[in-house]
C-alpha cells in the first residue's frame, strides 16, 4: 500500500517535471525568439525562467529514477552471478544511491537556506528571489533522497519475507531491459 | 594518485554500483584523502550550477521530441517515401533503412530516439521475407548512430558544455562526416550484398517506380522543415542552439497535433520519459562536476595529462591510442557516463597534442557511435531487439551491426587524413570561430 | 624572512584572460615563493576549470570552503548590491577614473565585508573597458535604439533599454556565434578581448564608451585569515597591493591596445580588424549622463537600500561630485 503510494506520488511529481519542460522552458522560449524576431524585443525572460524550469524538473522528477530504477549501472558482470551475490550488489548499489541522494539533498538544502538568509535575487530585470527556484528543488531532491533511503529499506523487508521476485522488482539490474522498453514505447507511442 | 583514481572508478563501476553515485564517491574519496581543505562545501553550489544550466536545457526538449516524434506519423510517411528510390539498388530497404535514419538524424538529437523510430516502422518489412536478418537489423542499429552526428546532437551540446567548444561549429562540422558515413554504410551493404545476393532481399516491380518515387517526395516536406527549424535557424541568425532546440520541440508538438494523436494520455507518456532520462542523465552530469572540481583542485588532472603526454608518443600514436581506448572502453560503458566521465581528462590532451577541439568532437562522436552497437553494451543494439517483436537471437544484432564498424573506422581515417571534411563547413558558416 | 611554513588554496579569475594568465598566475606560482623562500606555498586555479560559474565564490570565501578568491563583484549583485557600487553601468569613464573611485570605497567596504560576510578584502583587480560592437552603421549612441543588444545582468540590461535598445539574453557561450548569424545587431565585451575572439568579422562598428568594467576583488575568508601569522598577513597585504596596481596598469593598456587593434593600429597582437571607431560626441555623452541618472542609479538605490546609499554618497559620490537623492 505504501509501496503504490511512493510510486505514484514519484510519478506525479515527474510528470510535474515533464510538464514544467514544455510549459517553462520550450514555450517561453519559442515565445521570445518569436518576439525577438518580429518585434526586435525579448518578452520573458526565458533565458532565466528555462535554467530554473531545468532545475524545477530535475528536482521533481529525480525521485522517479528510483522508482523505475533508472540509473545506469554496468551489470553485465554482476548479472552472472549466483542470487546471493547478485542480491548483495544489487543492495550495495541501492544504499550507495540512498547515500549520495541525501547528500544532495543536503547541499541542496544548504545552498538554498543560504540564498534565503543572504536574500538573494536572481541577476534579471526580473529578481526572483532565488530560494523559490532552489526552494522547488531542494523540495523534490529532498523526496529523491526520502525514496532512495526507503529502497533498500524495503528491498531487505522484501527479502526477509522470501519474496525474491519483489526484491529484484526494487533493486534488482534490470537498467538495459529498463532503457530499452523506455525508447521503444516512445516510439510505439504507449497508452 | 592516477592509479588510486583510476582503480576506484572501474572497481565501483564492475560491482554494478549506479554510474552517477561512483562518480560522487570517487570525488567524495579523493577530496579525503589528496585535498587539505574539505571540497564537500562546494557540492551544493556545483550541483545548482548544472541543474540551472541554460545550454543544457537542449537536452530534455530534444528527448521529448523523440517520445514524441512516432505520434506524429512523419517517420512511416518518410519511410515508404523514400522505399521507391532504393528499389533497384541491390540491398534495397537496408539503404532506406540508412537513408531514412540520416533524414531523420537532422530532426533528431539522440541515437536512440532515431534507432527505436526508423526501426519501428522498417522491421514489418523485413519480416515479409527475404533479407539476411542480421544484415537488416545492423543497418537500423547503424544507421539510429547518425542520430548523434547529423545535427542537432544532444551528445555534442554537452561536450560543447563541457570543453567550452562552440555548438554551432560541432553541428556544422558533424554535417558532412555524418552523410559520408550514411554513404558508407550503404556501401558496406552494397558490397556485402554483391557478394551474398541472397541476402539482398526480394525484387521490387519496376513498373510506375517513378511515378512512386515523385508522388512520395511531399512526404519529406515535413522532416525538412523540422531540420529547417531545428538547426536552419541557427545559421539563419533567428535561434541560438539552445533555442532552436525549443522551437523543434514545439513544432513537434503541432505535428502531433496535426495527426489527430494530441490526447492527455500521450502528453504525460511525454512527461514521464523526459524526467526519468533527464533526471537520469542529469543526475551524472551533477555528480561528475563534483568530481572534475575535486580532480581540478588536487591537480589530478593535470597530473594525467602530463603522465600521458610524457609517454613521448607522436601526436598521432597518441591520438591512435586514445581512440583504441574508446573503442575498448565503449563496448563495456554506457555512452553518456563514459562522455561526462572521461572528456573533461582526455579532450585538454587531445587538444595539447595539436588537434581542434571542434574536429575533436566529431571524431569523438563517431567513436561513441561505434560504442552503441558494439556489445555487451552498446543500446542502440538492445532498442532494435527489443522493437523486433518477434523475438530472434541477440546474436544477430551484433554480427549484424560488425560490418558498420568498418565504416565508423574508415571515416575517423578519412578524418584524420582530411580533418577538413569537418572543418571545412564550420569556416565557411562562421568564419570567426569555425576550425 | 622568519615566516611560518603555509600553504593554502587561491582561486583565481577566468583561465583563459590575461589577469589570470599575466598577472594572478605569475603572481602565486613564482612571485610569492620566490620571494618568501618557500614558505608560502599557494595553490593557484582559475574559477572557469574548476567548473564555477563565478557567483558562488563570494559565497564560498563567506563559508570558508574557499581560502582566498579574486572574483568579479557584480557576479552577486543579486545578493550583495553593495558590490555593484564601483562598477555600476555609464558611471566612469576610464580604468584611470575607476581606480580613484575605488580608492574613495576602499575602507567602507572592507568594512562592510568583514562586519556582514566574513571576508577580509585584500586588493581589487579589474578588467579592460566592456564596450559596444555592433554589425551595423551607426553615428552616435542614440542610434542604438531599436537595436538587439546582448547585455547580462539587470544593469546593463536596464542601461541599454535607457538608450532605447532591446536588451537580450543570451547565453555567453552563444554570443560570439549569435553575433555573426544576426540572432543579435550588437554586444558587449571586453575593448581587447572582442579583438582576440575576432569579433570583427561580423561587427564592423565599435564605440568606445565604457558601459562598466568588471570590477574584481581579492577576498579572504575572515576566519582564516586571522588564524595566519602576523608576518605572512603583512607580506600578503604588501604584495598583493602591488599586485592590484599591475592588474589596473594591465586593465588600461589593454583597453587602449584592444581599440587600436579593433580599428587602424598599431596592433602588437596581430593584423589591426579596420573596425570603424564611432567616437563618443557631446549629445552622447548627454544622453548616457541622462541614463545613468534617471535609470541606473535609482535602480541601484532600490536594490541597496538606505545605508548602502549613504555609504556610496560619501565615498564614490563625493569623489564623482554625483549624489543619489
Ligand atoms: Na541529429
Ligand atoms: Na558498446
Amino acid at each position: 500500500m505504501t509501496d503504490t503510494l511512493i510510486e505514484n506520488v514519484s510519478r506525479w511529481l515527474a510528470w510535474a517535471a515533464g510538464a514544467v519542460i514544455l510549459f517553462g522552458c520550450a514555450l517561453p522560449i519559442t515565445v521570445d525568439v518569436l518576439s525577438r524576431y518580429f518585434l526586435n524585443r525579448s518578452a520573458v525572460e526565458s533565458f532565466e525562467i528555462s535554467g530554473f524550469g531545468l532545475a524545477a524538473c530535475i528536482g521533481l522528477g529525480m525521485a522517479h529514477t528510483v522508482t523505475t530504477k533508472a540509473h545506469i549501472r554496468v551489470d553485465f558482470a554482476v548479472a552472472r552471478l549466483p542470487f546471493p551475490l547478485r542480491a548483495a550488489c544489487d543492495l550495495l548499489a541501492a544504499c550507495v544511491l540512498a547515500v549520495v541522494a541525501g547528500a544532495l539533498a543536503w547541499f541542496a538544502w544548504k545552498t538554498a537556506a543560504q540564498s534565503y538568509a543572504m536574500g538573494a535575487q536572481s541577476m534579471s530585470l526580473l529578481r526572483i528571489p532565488m530560494v523559490i527556484p532552489q526552494g522547488i528543488w531542494w523540495v523534490g531532491l529532498f523526496w529523491f533522497a526520502f525514496v532512495a533511503v526507503l529502497a533498500p529499506l524495503r528491498a531487505v523487508l522484501r527479502l526477509v519475507r522470501g519474496d525474491r521476485e519483489g526484491f529484484n522488482e526494487l533493486v534488482g539490474s534490470a537498467d538495459i531491459n529498463a532503457e530499452i522498453d523506455e525508447a521503444v514505447h516512445a516510439a510505439e507511442g504507449r497508452t | 594518485m592516477i592509479a588510486t583514481a583510476l582503480s576506484l572508478l572501474l572497481g565501483l563501476i564492475a560491482l554494478s554500483l549506479p554510474v552517477a553515485a561512483v562518480l560522487a564517491l570517487v570525488g567524495y574519496i579523493l577530496s579525503e584523502n589528496y585535498a587539505f581543505f574539505p571540497m564537500t562545501g562546494a557540492a551544493g553550489e556545483l550541483a545548482w550550477n548544472a541543474s540551472e544550466d541554460f545550454i543544457l536545457v537542449a537536452a530534455p526538449m530534444f528527448i521529448m521530441m523523440g517520445e514524441l516524434m512516432h505520434r506524429s506519423g512523419v517517420s512511416g510517411r518518410l519511410f515508404d517515401a523514400l522505399t521507391p528510390w532504393f528499389a533497384r539498388l541491390p540491398g534495397r530497404l537496408m539503404h532506406t533503412n540508412i537513408a531514412s535514419s540520416a533524414v531523420f538524424a537532422a530532426t533528431s538529437g539522440s541515437s536512440l530516439a532515431t534507432a527505436a523510430t526508423i526501426g519501428t516502422v522498417a522491421i514489418p518489412n523485413m519480416d515479409k521475407g527475404g533479407y539476411n536478418r542480421p544484415l537488416f537489423l545492423g543497418s537500423i542499429a547503424a544507421g539510429g548512430t547518425l542520430g548523434i552526428l547529423i545535427p542537432p546532437s544532444i551528445n555534442m551540446i554537452i561536450y560543447a558544455v563541457l570543453t567550452d567548444t562552440s555548438v554551432t561549429d560541432l553541428y556544422a562540422a558533424g554535417f558532412l562526416p555524418g552523410f559520408v558515413l550514411a554513404a558508407l554504410f550503404s556501401g558496406i551493404v552494397l558490397v556485402l550484398v554483391l557478394w551474398r545476393p541472397e541476402w539482398g532481399g526480394p525484387k521490387i516491380a519496376a513498373e510506375g517506380l517513378w511515378r512512386a518515387r515523385l508522388r512520395g517526395l511531399p512526404q519529406l516536406i515535413p522532416p525538412i522543415g523540422l531540420f529547417a527549424i531545428v538547426v536552419g535557424s541557427i545559421y539563419a541568425g533567428i535561434a541560438t542552439p539552445t533555442e532552436a532546440a525549443a522551437l523543434g520541440l514545439i513544432a513537434t508538438v503541432g505535428l502531433v497535433a496535426v495527426n489527430r494523436q494530441l490526447t492527455l494520455g500521450v502528453l504525460l507518456a511525454a512527461f514521464e520519459g523526459t524526467a526519468r532520462t533527464t533526471c537520469m542523465i542529469m543526475l551524472i552530469v551533477i555528480a561528475a562536476s563534483f568530481l572534475n572540481f575535486v580532480m581540478v583542485s588536487i591537480g589530478l588532472v593535470q597530473a594525467i595529462s602530463d603522465a600521458v603526454l610524457g609517454l613521448g608518443f607522436s601526436p598521432l600514436g597518441m591520438l591512435f591510442a586514445i581512440i583504441c581506448f574508446y573503442l575498448v572502453l565503449g563496448c563495456f560503458m554506457e555512452t553518456l557516463s563514459m562522455m561526462i566521465a572521461t572528456t573533461p581528462i582526455i579532450a585538454p590532451v587531445v587538444i595539447s597534442l595539436g588537434y581542434s577541439p571542434v574536429w575533436w568532437g566529431v571524431v569523438f562522436v563517431i567513436l561513441i557511435e561505434a560504442a552503441l552497437i558494439t556489445p555487451p553494451v552498446g543500446m542502440n543494439l538492445y532498442v532494435v531487439q527489443a522493437v523486433r517483436k518477434g523475438g530472434g537471437a541477440f546474436s544477430d544484432l551484433f554480427k549484424g551491426a560488425a560490418p558498420f564498424l568498418i565504416a565508423m573506422m574508415i571515416l575517423i581515417g578519412i578524418l584524420i587524413a582530411f580533418p577538413q571534411l569537418a572543418l571545412w563547413l564550420p569556416s565557411i558558416l562562421n568564419p570567426k570561430t569555425g576550425g | 624572512q622568519d615566516m611560518p611554513e603555509t600553504e593554502f588554496n587561491v582561486v583565481g579569475s577566468i583561465g583563459t584572460l590575461s589577469m589570470y594568465t599575466d598577472k594572478e598566475l605569475p603572481f602565486w606560482s613564482e612571485q610569492v615563493p620566490a620571494e618568501t623562500g618557500g614558505k608560502v606555498k599557494a595553490n593557484v586555479k582559475p574559477f572557469t576549470e574548476l567548473g564555477f560559474k563565478g557567483g558562488e565564490i563570494f559565497r564560498l570565501v563567506s563559508t570558508g570552503t574557499l581560502h582566498m578568491a579574486t572574483t568579479v563583484l557584480a557576479y552577486n549583485s543579486g545578493e550583495v548590491p553593495m558590490n555593484e557600487s564601483a562598477d555600476l553601468v555609464g558611471l566612469l569613464g576610464s580604468v584611470e577614473e575607476l581606480a580613484d573611485a575605488v580608492d574613495a570605497w576602499r575602507p567602507a567596504f572592507a568594512e562592510f565585508l568583514e562586519t556582514q560576510h566574513n571576508i577580509k578584502l585584500l586588493g581589487f583587480g579589474t578588467y579592460q573597458a566592456q564596450v559596444i560592437y555592433c554589425r551595423d552603421e551607426f553615428t552616435a549612441i542614440a542610434d542604438l535604439a531599436g537595436r538587439k543588444v546582448r547585455a547580462s545582468g539587470a544593469s546593463q540590461q536596464a542601461f541599454v533599454s535607457s538608450l532605447g535598445g532591446s536588451p537580450v539574453s543570451i547565453a555567453f557561450a552563444e554570443v560570439s556565434s549569435s553575433l555573426a548569424s544576426g540572432v543579435v545587431d550588437c554586444a558587449i565585451t571586453g575593448a581587447l578581448s572582442g579583438y582576440k575572439a575576432k569579433w570583427s568579422e561580423s561587427a564592423r562598428f565599435i564605440s568606445p564608451m565604457p558601459v562598466n568594467f568588471g570590477l574584481a576583488a581579492q577576498l579572504a575568508n575572515l576566519d582564516w585569515w586571522n588564524g595566519l601569522d602576523a608576518s605572512v598577513q603583512e607580506y600578503l597585504t604588501t604584495g598583493l597591493a602591488g599586485l592590484e596596481t599591475s592588474i589596473f596598469e594591465l586593465a588600461a593598456t589593454e583597453t587602449e591596445t584592444g581599440l587600436a587593434c579593433n580599428t587602424s593600429g598599431p596592433c602588437p597582437h596581430g593584423d589591426p580588424a579596420g573596425m570603424t571607431l564611432v567616437p563618443l560626441t557631446e549629445a552622447d555623452e548627454t544622453l548616457v549622463a541622462e541614463s545613468v541618472a534617471s535609470a541606473i542609479l535609482p535602480a541601484f538605490a532600490e536594490r541597496c537600500g538606505a545605508e548602502c546609499v549613504a555609504t556610496w554618497n560619501e565615498t564614490i559620490g563625493a569623489s564623482l561630485g554625483v549624489t543619489i537623492e
